[in-house]
């Protein structure tokens, strides 16, 4: 992992609380030019601005996103157990504004569909020709009896980038030999799909480290099946025999009662009761409120889409991508998310100079660290088939595959991490 | 498969200007991608990937040559392997006279 650089880490503390407006030099040439105001700066937004601007100069392009910084969902569990340092997954949109993007610490509060404005938190009001949706997942806290959002920094799920990672990497570091951790994997679909599992690993490597191999990692699972699950469960037996235990749907690990969220205190749909020393809870998951607000969700809680460029079938001139959207069978990541933004790009820009649409070619990649030097890996190439989004071929790590092999993957996922954050945020 | 003189004559024709504009069109969204694992064009040496392996610098004939054997399955990658098997043979032309430089 790089060093630690402590600037990063200064411009997240400052950038959690700025706002305003950073007007670019270039933004002036495309100041009559139509405009196209993309809500996220995450690896969709930020990459779709990014290419947008490369593609068309002649459009106004707008980015709004409160954060300038924040940490990545992807490397999060490294950072958790001190793989890599808090400030080494520290990235965002806000160098975007010294290439010609109109870049607002300012968050979205309300679209209307019809007319495309968009309101904002500091009460400006944009005039948008097309609207760009890349907000992102919000929790769903109302699923499970007893579980509030007033719950979060107790059994701290560090999904959305926030303060939480480091909450939870905390309680990580400070757990006893010996302890029992409980990781609560929601219900399908929701944002990184094989995350839960790598955290689950991630944290066997860490209570195993230094000799010690007493604890325990239960993963407590809505679903009976997930994300690279052979890999997984290969790389359990070979790594950390006895510690991971995963509990699916059909053995009743679905969480059914949170019974005392300050005791880490669970009942199972089976009706057993664990009782954990520390819980990351990953609630359930739907499109970010601003979706919702706009009238981009279907009854699923996610916004569909036509899969040839993202548009809404909702409502006409706002693309929706990355996780907030339906995209399956591509999954919620960060790759989906660049690919998304790169193709509404393409095709916004394509529009508006005349030409015809690209042709919808998708990628995804997603890399599993399960201890250092030992990665996996799944992903596909996605298109358009009878007018549906559909795999043209996908794969994972072979099962059978030398530990050479694990370590190079892990070395793919190292750099894979280093140019997926520059290409996104520059 | 004989991947080598195929591509060679695309990438000429290529090069012609007589390749159709769908091939372009497509290679536009695919090759998108590419930087997302093998670096952006043009950074600097510091910032290429280590472990990944560079197309930079490559000729058409040889991207295109290497994506055939990919799809082929006569090179073992990991990522690359299942991406390059549903590429269609314009698709490979294209993300190889996109990429390539001129001997």
């Amino acid at each position: 992992m790089p060093a630690f650089d402590p600037r990063r880490r200064r411009l997240l503390l400052a950038g959690l609380g700025l706002s305003g407006l950073m007007r670019s030099p270039v933004a002036q040439s495309a100041a009559n030019g139509p405009h196209v105001v993309v809500i996220g700066g995450g690896f969709g937004g930020a990459s779709c601005a990014r290419t947008l601007r490369r593609l068309a100069p002649q459009v106004r392009i707008t980015l709004l996103e409160p954060r300038a910084q924040f940490f990545t969902g992807p490397s999060t569990n490294a950072a958790l157990v001190g793989l890599c340092a808090e400030g080494d997954i520290v990235h965002g949109p806000g160098a975007l504004a010294a290439e010609g993007i109109e870049l607002r610490l300012d968050r979205a509060i309300s679209i209307d569909p019809v007319t495309r404005r968009v309101r904002t938190a500091s009460g400006a009001t944009l005039e948008a020709d097309r609207i760009v949706l890349s907000p992102g997942v919000a929790m769903r806290w109302d699923l499970v009896q007893g579980l509030a959002e007033t719950m979060r920094d107790q059994m701290p799920h560090a999904w959305l980038g926030d303060t939480q990672v480091a909450t939870l990497r905390r309680r990580i570091d400070a757990l006893r030999d010996g302890a029992t951790v409980a990781i609560v994997a929601p219900p399908n679909p929701y944002r990184c799909p094989p995350g839960p599992y790598e955290r689950a690993s991630l944290i066997a490597w860490h209570l195993r480290r230094g000799g010690r191999g007493r604890g325990k990692v239960l993963v407590l699972d809505a679903k009976d099946d997930f994300s690279k699950r052979p890999l997984f469960q290969l790389g359990w037996d070979t790594l950390y025999p006895g510690t991971v235990e995963w509990v699916s749907r059909e053995k009743g690990g679905e969480l059914a009662e949170v019974l005392d969220a300050r005791r880490n205190h669970l009942r199972l749909r089976n009706g057993s009761r664990v009782q954990a020393d520390l819980v990351s809870l990953v609630p359930p998951q739907r499109a970010a409120d601003i979706a919702v607000e706009g009238d981009l969700v279907d009854e699923s809680l996610w916004c569909p889409v036509n899969p040839a460029n993202f548009e809404s079938t909702r409502h006409r001139g706002i693309h929706v991508i990355g996780d907030a959207c339906h995209a399956h069978p591509m999954p919620k990541s960060a790759f989906s998310a660049n690919s998304q933004g790169k193709l509404v790009a393409l095709s916004l820009a394509a529009h508006l100079s005349g030409r015809a649409p690209p042709e919808a070619r998708l990628v995804n990649t997603c890399y599993s660290l399960l201890a250092p030097g030992y990665a996996i890996s799944v992903g596909g190439l996605y298109g358009v088939v009878s007018e549906r989004l559909s795999t043209l071929n996908d794969g994972m790590s072979p099962l059978g595959a030398a530990r050479e092999y694990r370590a190079r993957e892990a070395a793919y996922a190292h750099d894979w991490y280093e140019q997926i954050t520059r290409d996104s945020f520059g | 498969m004989t991947a080598l003189p195929s591509s060679l004559g695309i990438a000429l024709a290529l090069l012609c200007g007589i390749a159709a504009p769908a091939a372009a069109e497509q290679a536009g969204s695919i090759a998108l991608s590419c930087p997302v694992c093998h670096g952006a064009v043009g950074s600097d040496a510091a910032h290429a990937p280590s472990a990944v392996p560079s197309f930079y610098g490559r000729s058409a004939e040889e991207i295109g040559w290497q994506l055939r054997e990919f799809r082929a399955g006569s090179r073992q990658g990991s990522a690359m392997s299942r991406l390059a098997n549903a590429l269609t043979d314009d698709e490979i032309d294209a993300l190889a006279h996109r990429y390539g430089v001129a001997p």
